[in-house]
Parts: structure tokens; sequence; C-alpha cells
């Protein structure tokens, strides 16, 4: 419970408890004057006023149940469906209650004011009042008779016979007085009673007018007493007008009596009519004490109700915060019964999933790591590798079978192989080996293949793996693809190097013994012969010294192509060298036009001087021999930088004019013994090739797209871009 | 010894001029208009004591004379005061007197009984015009010793008499204490002492 919740529960209380003792004392005040009458306004007033707090707090309650109605907060409408209920509940007896004691109430004073008890008092008063009056009359003719005799007694005799009378007439006190109430003479029974009891001046005025007075006075604390005063009747027309005065006693019984009916008779007429206000002020406490109980169980059924739906409500708000995905949602326990079980269980419930989601993230990020880490193991291999489920899909691609296989990762992923095969007639082949593995039964396997793509052959090595059913493939296969065209280039090379080493090895080794001794074999025996034999020897000989020459530098290139690289780098302008060879061509060849056309931007790069020149020698050289076939002799020799991504390239492209390349050749033209001239050992483009890709250059060659001779083209890498490139991959 | 009632009640009167003036109208002219009122006060120096004489009408309310008939007792009070007027602080009371009666109708013998609660003496009257003129007469009613207090100050009287609503049965009260019929009560008259 909040601490406000709590300030308001205790003064609720302490405030019940005040009303409460309130009411108990408004009740005692009604029922006996003595006690709390003079509260009785306060308690009143309290009261109401703790009326108003309850209708306060009630209002407020009601106000904010309003205001969670509206905003359908959880809980509302169960605290007003209790609220409700309790209402209920404790008003049908409350009212029930309060109807019938209102009605044995009202009817319970109207009775107490009996018409019969009514008119028994007013008879016993009167009977009282005769009685007195009866008492009164005798002892009005005895004070009578007395002041007959007083009358005819001497003035001087008065103080003694005033005694005797007293006693004869059985008076108390006998007061002789003149009219203006001067005491002449008194006699009374008490000794001790120096001063008489003087009438009052309304009935010595009453005397004055010649009547007589009889009436009942209380006289000190004797309870009443009979009050007779007469005018003493004049002797003579002379003297003074004197009056007597009897107080006589009565009765202790009668007079008890007399006070028991009077005190009866007043308390009678005060209730009758105190009546309707006693009604009103009964009414009046009743009607608190019904709010009160009212107000109370409305506010203590909205506190309750609040108490009771508080578990509920935060159970319905950790519910939806669960459902919202925040899992450290804890519940205070209310108590120690069902719902505190409940609420314990949805905290052991929500502590268990906020366990099983922390070890499904950390699965997950494992499982995010193992992807990166796989894709950047994919994508560091050499190898391409595709993974395809049942329908031939492609699902996942690393970026190398974008490179070997010439198509972008996105027109992949997500893509049947025969989707791509239509889009890429290249991959034909492709699409033929797995439809025929993916069909198979074995679960492992491996072809090789070869593609044509825009003149070029690339021999792919594919192998192949059933991947297991899991979450998002049914079947999956891996296909792991290796462009081995480098590698079998390269151990093609290996073997014609290894051959034109043995060839040069083998056949250098006689060439020479050959040509001295048929240089010794001309000089020796030449002179021995006439002429016609000698020029026919010559002729011989000669024809063997040449072959062997010719078979001397068929061997030096062997030598070449097989020889081990030992490359010297240099900065240089690859300008320079062009023109260097080109300067020396232009010079031998005067049939052949040979224009130029050199980049002004080229920037320099490390290359080997003297190997790149072989190679522009070779390939021009090439050139030359192709345009000997054609008509019009032109040489075109171009130099441009180009940037292709973030790599840049010194192209130098040798474009010819003669017939160009058989189609079925292209992809051979850089294997040596590969030629199509009459003469040559074809090993001038294979040497050409290696010493580009010594180089980390690349060539190739192409027919012009004009229709008449090809060209060949050698791509060689700026240094400095590599450089940055490598700097930001490492 | 000139009498003044207090400035400060008269300014709630003003609202209600028609009212009251409507009120006479519809009233015969002889009948008196229940309440108290102080006629005059006095008070003399006299054998070294200060007596106070005063004279009040009093009028009781038509309802209150049916409660006193039904044997319900009244009670009276009649407050005095004698402060000292000070010019920067509130004005202090020196010496406060209370008079108080204690009416009641005897159905026996038709008396209404006074009874001083004071001094316990009770008078006895036939009729309640006796009473009532009984209970607005003060004569010679000892205050206290001359010199009990510093001559040299600024002495004031105030004087006011009702009829104490409190002292009735609890069922009335509520029902008094918002009824002008109950509310007998005259306004605090002041008067120089010297």
């Amino acid at each position: 419970m909040r601490k406000g919740g709590q300030l308001i529960f205790f003064a609720g209380i302490f405030l019940f408890l005040f009303m409460l003792s309130s009411l108990l004392m408004m009740s005692n005040a009604l029922q006996d004057s003595s006690h709390f009458s003079e509260f009785y306004l306060g308690l009143l007033i309290f009261n109401t006023l703790g009326l108003l707090v309850l209708v306060v707090l009630i209002s407020v309650n009601l106000r904010r149940l309003i205001h969670q109605l509206q905003k359908r907060l959880p809980g509302a409408r169960m605290t007003v469906r209790m609220v409700t209920m309790f209402t209920i509940l404790s008003l049908t007896p409350v009212l029930i209650v309060y109807y019938f004691s209102l009605d044995f109430l009202i009817r319970g004073i109207d009775n107490w004011f009996d018409l019969r008890v009514e008119q028994a008092l007013d008879d016993s008063l009167e009977l009282s009042r005769l009685s007195l009056d009866r008492r009164m009359r005798e002892l009005l003719k005895k004070t009578e008779q007395a002041a007959e005799k007083i009358a005819m007694t001497p003035e001087a005799s008065i103080p003694f016979d005033l005694d005797d009378l007293r006693v004869q007439a059985g008076a108390k006190e006998f007061t002789l007085l003149t009219r203006q109430g001067g005491i002449i003479a008194s006699s009374s029974d008490d000794p001790t009673r120096l001063v008489p009891e003087r009438p009052s001046e309304t009935i010595l005025l009453q005397l004055q007018q010649g009547n007589s007075y009889a009436g009942l006075d209380t006289i000190g604390n004797t309870g009443l007493s009979i009050r007779i005063v007469v005018n003493v009747p004049e002797a003579n027309i002379t003297s003074e007008t004197r009056i007597i005065q009897g107080l006589f006693t009565i009765s202790e019984r009668i007079n008890l009596l007399a006070n028991s009916v009077q005190n009866s008779f007043v308390k009678y007429k005060e209730l009758a009519y105190l009546r309707e206000q006693l009604k009103k002020s009964f009414v009046i406490v009743l009607t608190l004490v019904l709010l009160f109980s009212i107000f109370s169980t409305v506010w203590a059924a909205f506190y309750s109700a609040r108490l009771l739906a508080e578990p509920v409500t935060n159970l319905a708000k950790g519910t939806r915060a669960v459902a919202d995905g925040n899992y450290d949602t804890r519940l205070p326990v209310p108590s120690n019964d069902e719902l505190g079980f409940l609420v314990a269980s949805f905290n052991d419930m929500t502590r268990k999933i906020a366990l099983a989601q922390d070890e499904a993230s950390r699965s997950r990020n494992e499982a995010e790591i193992q992807r990166s880490y796989l894709e950047t193991v994919l994508s560091r291999l050499s190898s391409g590798v595709i993974v395809l489920d049942h329908n031939s899909v492609i699902r996942t691609a690393n970026e190398n079978v974008s490179q070997i296989l010439g198509i972008p990762v996105e027109e992949l992923v997500d893509h049947s192989v025969e989707e791509i095969a239509e889009n890429h007639p290249y991959l034909e082949n492709f699409k033929k080996l797995l439809s025929a593995n993916l069909l198979s039964t074995d679960t492992d396997w491996r072809e090789q293949i070869s593609l044509v793509r825009e003149n070029a052959r690339s021999t792919l090595m594919c192998s192949g793996t059933i991947l297991p059913p899991s979450h998002n493939i049914l079947q999956g296969y891996v296909i792991v693809i290796d462009d081995i065209t480098t590698v079998i280039q390269g151990q093609r090379n290996a073997t014609w190097s290894d051959m034109a080493r043995r060839l040069a090895h083998e056949i250098k080794n006689p060439l020479t013994p050959i040509q001295l001794a048929t240089e010794r074999l001309r000089q020796r025996y030449r002179s021995g012969l006439d002429k016609e034999e000698a020029d026919k020897f010559d002729r011989l000989t000669n024809t063997i010294i040449q072959q062997v020459e010719t078979m001397k530098d068929m061997v030096n290139s062997f030598t070449d192509f097989s020889r081990i690289p030992e490359i010297n780098l240099q900065t240089a302008n690859i300008n320079s060298l062009v023109s260097e060879v080109v300067d020396l061509y232009s010079n031998l060849n005067q049939n052949t036009e040979i224009i130029t056309k050199l980049a002004d931007d080229l920037p320099l790069i490390s290359v080997d001087k003297s190997r790149l020149r072989q190679v522009f020698n070779n390939l021009i050289k090439n050139a030359l021999d192709a345009c000997e076939k054609s008509r019009t002799s032109k040489l075109e020799i171009s130099t441009e930088y180009v940037r292709e991504k973030q790599n840049g390239f010194v192209e130098i492209k040798i474009k010819d004019s003669g017939m160009g390349l058989p189609e079925d050749i292209m992809d051979q033209v850089f294997e040596p013994y590969t030629t199509t001239k009459a003469k040559g050992t074809g090993l001038g483009l294979a040497i050409a090739k290696k010493i580009v890709e010594e180089h980390r250059g690349i060539i190739w060659v192409e027919n012009n797209p004009e229709g008449h001779g090809a060209s060949a083209i050698v791509r060689l890498p700026v240094a400095e871009i590599i450089d940055q490139v490598s700097e930001q991959l490492s | 010894m000139r009498v003044s009632r207090k400035a400060d009640f008269y300014q709630f009167l003003h609202p209600l001029a028609l009212a009251v003036c409507l009120a006479l109208i519809a009233y015969p002219s002889d009948a008196a208009i229940p309440g108290i009122e102080i006629d005059y006060v006095n008070c003399d120096l006299s054998e070294g004591f200060y007596f106070l004489d005063a004279h009040m009408s009093v009028e009781l309310s038509e309802e209150s004379k049916k409660a006193l008939i039904h044997g319900i007792p009244l009670r009276f009070d009649i407050e005095i005061k004698i402060i000292e007027k000070r010019d920067w602080l509130w004005n202090k009371t020196i010496f406060s007197n209370m008079i108080i009666y204690r009416l009641s109708y005897q159905p026996l013998t038709n008396y209404y009984i006074v009874t001083n609660i004071s001094n316990g003496r009770r008078q006895q009257f036939f009729n309640l015009d006796e009473v009532l003129d009984y209970l607005g007469n003060i004569e010679n009613h000892k205050l206290y010793e001359f010199g009990r207090f510093p001559l040299n100050r600024n002495y004031a009287g105030l004087l006011r008499a009702r009829l104490n609503i409190k002292a009735l049965p609890t069922p009335l009260k509520p029902l008094a204490y918002i009824s002008s019929q109950w509310h007998l009560a005259s306004q605090w008259v002041e008067w120089r002492l010297e």
C-alpha cells in the first residue's frame, strides 16, 4: 500500500471512530440531557462535517473511477462491480432497519402521549387544586374570624391575643400589618424566626381593593404553604385600616403528593411540547447514523474494491507489459492467499520467460556471430559457395560466386537455377550439371565444367552435397564452385615449361656439335669437290647450319618460356616503353602505317622494363604479321588510364587491321604452340601472357567490332591504387 | 450617563430596513416585537462602590411563551463587563459579572417563578408582564469598589441581556439555534465609566 493510501486509510478510520463516538454522544444527549447536552450542537455540526468529508472522499473516488472507466484502465469495471455489489449488500439491510426504526420510534413517541394519560394528569392537577382550594377556603374562614376578633381587640392587647388566635387557627405565623405593609404585630410558632414574611406588593394592592387573598406560596425551603391575607374590619371610622396575614403549613404528605403531581404534569407537558422536536431530533440522529453507515460503507467499498482490484490490475498491467516484450516485470505479492499465489506464479512465469528470452537472445547472437563468421569465411574463400533448396532456388551465395559466374549476388539469391540460366545462356552447362546431380541419389558429387563467357573460357570444378533439412529449407544442397581455369592454365604452362626445358636441354646439346661438325665437314671436304659438287655441298651444309640455327632459336625460345621469372621492377612511364618499341618497328617496317594514341595522364607504374619491352615486341610483331595478308596494313597502338571500381589500370591496346582470329581458337591463343602463322614457335603470346601475369596484369585478345582485324589488350595495375586498396582491406 | 450602541451593528441593518418597515406595517401597532432592548444604563458611585441601574424592555416570542407554559424553564443571562480601552492593543476586560435568572411556570399555583441563580432569591408573579418588568429592571447592582483599578485609564462598561439557548432542553436546541423566535438578545450597550 502506498504512503498516501495508508494516510487516507488511517484518516478514514479516525474519522469513522470520531463520528461513531459523536453519534453515541448525541444519542446519550437526547436520552439524558445531563450528558453531552452542551455539546449537542457541536456534535451535530461535527457529524455533518464528517458526512461532508465522507461525501468528498466518495466523490473523489467516484471521479477517479469514472476517469479510469473512460480511459478503459484495467480493473476499473471490476471496481465498479465490486463497489456496486458492496453498496447494494450493505444498503439493503441498513435501509430496512432505518425504515422500521424510524417507524417504531415515531409510533413509540406518539404512544407516550396518550390522551387518557394527559387527561389523568390534568385531573390529578385539578384534584390537587380543589383539595388545596378547600383547605384554603377553610383557612380563609378561620383567618377572617381571627380578623374580626382582632378588630374587637384593644390595641394594647393585640400582641398577646394574636398569639392565641394563631394557635386557635392552627397557623404557622400570624402577622398584623398596615395596608401599606408595615408590620404591627406578629406571632410565629418558630421562635427563631425574627422577621415575619411580608406579602408582596401585588397582594397588598389586591387587599387595598377590598379583596382577600388566599394562595399557595413557596416560602423558604419548607415547600408549599398557604398564604391567607384578609382585611381587618374597621372598629370605628377613625381607626387605621389593617390587614392580617396567616401562613399555614400543608401536611408533608399533601405537600409531597402535590409536588409529585405538579412535577409529573410539568414533565408531561414539557415532553408533549417537545414531542415534535424530539421526533425531529431522533430522526436527525437516526438519519445521521444511516448516512454515516451508508457513506462509510460506500467509502469502505471503494477502498476494499481498490485493494482487491489492485493485484488484478497489476496482473493486467504486467500481462500487457509481457505482451509488449518487457519480461522484467515483477509484481508486488499482495498477500499469502490465492491471489498472492497467482501473482507469485506470474512473477515466476515472467522470470522464466525472461531467462528463456535471454537464452534465445544469446543463442540468436551466437547464431548471428556464427553466421557472420561463416559469411566472413565464405567471403574470404577463393571458392564460390551457393546453397539451394529443394526447388533449386538459391538461398545463399557468397561474393566469389558472383565473380566466378559473372552475376551479382542479388540476381542469384531467391532465384532458381533455371531462371538464372535463362537470363544468362552461358550458364547452360552449369544448369545441366546441377539438374543432373540434384536428381541423382548421390549425396556427394564432384564434376568439372567449362563456361564460355565473352570469348573467355573458364573451367569450373563444382562439388555438391545434400544438406539435412533445416528450419527454413526442407532439403537443400550446398554447391562449392572453384574456378580452376588459372590452375589448369598453370599446370599446362608448367607442363609446357618442363617439356620446353627438357627439349631445350635434349635438343640444344647436340645442335652445337652438329653445327660445328657441319662447318668442319664443309671446310675439310669442300676443297676436294668440283664446283658443281661444291655448290651442292655448300647448299646442303648451309641448310644444315641454317636449320640448326633455327632450331637454336627455337630452343632459346623454349628456354625463355621455361625460365623462372626474375622480375626487376622499376618505375617507368609506359608511354616511353611503347614509344621505344614502336620506333624500332617504324624504322624496320615502312609498309605498315603505325598510329600511336598515347594518353597524357598515365601514372607511373612499377614494371620490369626489359620484359615488358618483350611483351610489346611480341604483340606488335604478331600484329604486323597479321597485317601482312591484308590489303590495308595499319597498326594502331594506344594507351589509356582506366578506372574500374576502385582499381586503376594502365591499358595498352594494339589494334591491327589483319584478318582477325578464328573464334574456335580465341580461348587458346595464349597457350604454347598455338599459332595461325606458317612460321613461328607459337610461344610469343604465351610468353607475353606469362610476363603480364608476372606483373599482376591481364591480357586478352578480341576481334575488332568493326569487322576486320583483332586487338591485343594489356592491363597493368597501378601500384598506388593497389596499395590503397590493400590498406582498406587490412 | 450617555448610552451608545456599537456602531458596527448598524451597518447590517441597512439591507434589512425595508423588511423591518414592512414588518412594522404588517403587525398591529400595539404588538410588541419579541426581543430585548436596553433602554438606559446608569452607573453611580455610592459609598465607595459602583452601582448599576438599568432598564430593559423584555418581550417574549410566542414560541418561548408557549414553551414556558408547557413547563420549559427559560434562562436569561445579563452580562456586565468593564473594559479598558487601549489605543494600540485590543480592549482588555478587567471586570465581568453576570446576573442569571431562571424563569419557570408552576401549573399548580399558576405562578411564574423567577429565581436569581446568582443569589438564590425566588420571586413569584401572577402574570407574565410583571415577570418581564422584574427581569428588565436592574437596581443598585453592586459592581466593585472604587479604586480597585487605576484611575488614569480609559474605562468603559458593556451590558447585554439574552435568552440562553444552551440552557434549553436538548431536543429544542437545534430549532432554537436556527429560529428567530428564540433569538432574544440585546446588543452590547456601552457606557462611559466615570
